[in-house]
């Protein structure tokens, strides 16, 4: 069996240069996933290959978040199996995957319904986290932070409401790219809170990110790395855990750009309380059925209740004033800087137990630091990256956000290359 | 300056109505959760609302990278 390299652009080379063959990658993708299944559950369902397109994605087998739909089938997101529906077609996200010659071979497990900042699921084995088994794995793209960790998928695509990209992949040492709302179309993914999802990417190397992102977005072309970067810095001084802050602080000393400290406190809140009306709103509006009759999944019961007892009036407000709140703050902040960092999570990234709600170590205030930070990103719809910037006491993850302007993708992951710290040393 | 007490009625009066206006009829405890989760999400009165988007959302997000 060919053995694959650590990166999917090495074998992306190895196939354009004929060192191995489409079929004999896909296999060997597919052995590899299967194996380490066993070890790292995530799998909802395996997938029979189809015959790949030429293209620069050909003989790459990835593993998706099963939220979208594909050739023929509903997706499970997170309550059980997907469903055979002959006639319907892939995802746009899958589909533009599918043209540039991409296989999947697995669907991957999730929150239900993408409702939750961890794993739990009751419907489905608990996530291990490849990095740490004691570690937390975040959600609501759990699985698909699993797979790529493990090393069963070079990349998977997730979605994006309230942070369910970036907090798997921090807590997973990996890059979570949130892209630009609307950038990649959500048609074919089930909703939770249409004006707040995105369709975003996990991977190890941001290399490998860009190759998904390409596929996804090839609309717009790849961007040289500025020679000479600025840099916002939002570091909270309450609310953010010291080993956290240090470890950044670390980060930014060894970044080779000009990194302005700024404050916007005030301004985080009240994004945060727009951002989270509207997430309570629209996942009441999306689960209106089954929260009336009571047969909602825990995490949609407790967003969408909330939702159910908002005033109409206040989320109309806080959409009407979601443009002008992007306008200023894209002035703020990006008139001057390419990129604002901000904490990704508060704390470290807890033991699992933890943040397990119903567990006897449950523990709120340690789940509410995995979300705090991520919500008004959607509600701004800029695109954000989940940058692995160190490591804690026992090697867990450490990670920052990094926003920039709308349709920055690309420069965003080319600041990810230039990162002085890498998790992944293969 | 409203009391604490009067606030809370208030927004357990704001709740009260949105969930009879979304048909749902909420235990007691749901709605104290409801009211308390209204206090929280409070936001200062808008500087913009008289002002009028100048296109959608996403068409804003797509001006700013000229695409």
């Amino acid at each position: 069996m060919f053995e694959l390299p650590a990166r999917m652009t090495q074998l992306q080379a190895n196939i354009r240069a004929g060192h191995v063959s489409v079929q004999d990658a896909l296999l060997a993708q597919v052995h590899r996933g299967r194996s380490l299944n066993a070890k790292f559950p995530c799998v909802v369902e395996e997938l029979s290959l189809s015959p790949p397109l030429d293209g620069p994605l050909s003989g790459i087998a990835l593993a998706h978040k099963d939220i979208f739909q594909l050739t023929d089938r509903e997706p499970g997101c997170g309550i059980g199996m997907g469903l055979a529906q002959k006639g319907i077609g892939p995802a746009k996200a899958n589909l533009s995957l599918q043209q540039a010659g991409a296989n999947q071979w697995a669907t991957l497990v999730m929150a239900p319904h993408a409702c939750g900042a961890t794993s739990q699921n009751k419907h489905f084995a608990r996530c291990i986290n490849p990095t740490d088994a004691d570690a937390a794995v975040g959600g609501s793209s759990s699985g698909s932070a699993v797979a790529v960790a493990a090393g069963m998928s070079y990349a998977a695509l997730g979605t994006d409401t309230a942070g369910s990209v970036r907090i798997p992949a921090a807590t997973c040492g990996l890059m979570g790219l949130k892209t630009t709302h609307g950038a990649v179309s959500t048609q074919g993914c089930a909703p939770l809170a249409p004006s707040l999802d995105s369709v975003g990417i996990l991977s190890r190397f941001p290399q490998d990110a860009r190759e998904i992102w390409a596929a996804l977005c090839p609309q717009l072309p790849p961007q040289l790395a500025k020679q000479s970067i600025n840099c916002q810095l939002w570091l909270p001084e309450k609310g953010v855990a010291l080993s956290v802050a240090l470890a950044i602080r670390t980060w930014i000393s060894q970044l080779d750009a000009h990194v302005s400290d700024i404050h916007m406190a005030e301004s985080f809140d009240v994004l945060n309380r727009h951002a989270q009306r509207v997430l309570f709103y629209e996942t009441a509006q999306t689960h209106h059925a089954s929260l009336k009759l009571g047969s909602a999944e825990p995490g949609v019961q407790a967003i969408g209740l909330m939702g159910l007892g908002l005033p109409q009036r206040w989320y109309e407000e806080s959409m009407h004033s979601r443009p002008f709140l992007l306008q200023d703050f894209v002035n703020q902040h990006f008139s001057d800087a390419d990129f604002l960092i901000v904490p990704s999570l508060a704390d470290p990234v807890p033991d699992w137990q933890t943040v397990e709600i119903g567990h006897p170590s449950f523990d709120r205030a340690a789940l509410f630091a995995m979300h705090r930070f991520m919500g008004f990103v959607n509600y701004l719809g800029l695109p954000s990256l989940n940058l692995p910037i160190g490591r804690d006491a026992r090697g867990r993850a450490i990670c920052v956000q990094v926003l920039a302007k709308p349709f920055a993708e690309h420069q965003l992951l080319n600041f990810a290359e230039q990162s002085p710290f890498t998790f992944w040393n293969l | 300056m409203p009391t604490e007490f009067e606030l809370h009625s208030v927004f357990i009066a704001l709740a009260k109505n949105s969930f009879a206006e979304q048909a749902y009829e909420p235990t007691e405890a749901i709605l104290m959760a409801a009211a308390k989760n209204l206090a929280r999400l409070q936001t200062p009165a808008s500087p913009f609302a008289h002002l009028k988007p100048d296109g959608n959302f996403d068409d804003l997000l797509k001006s700013f990278a000229h695409v």
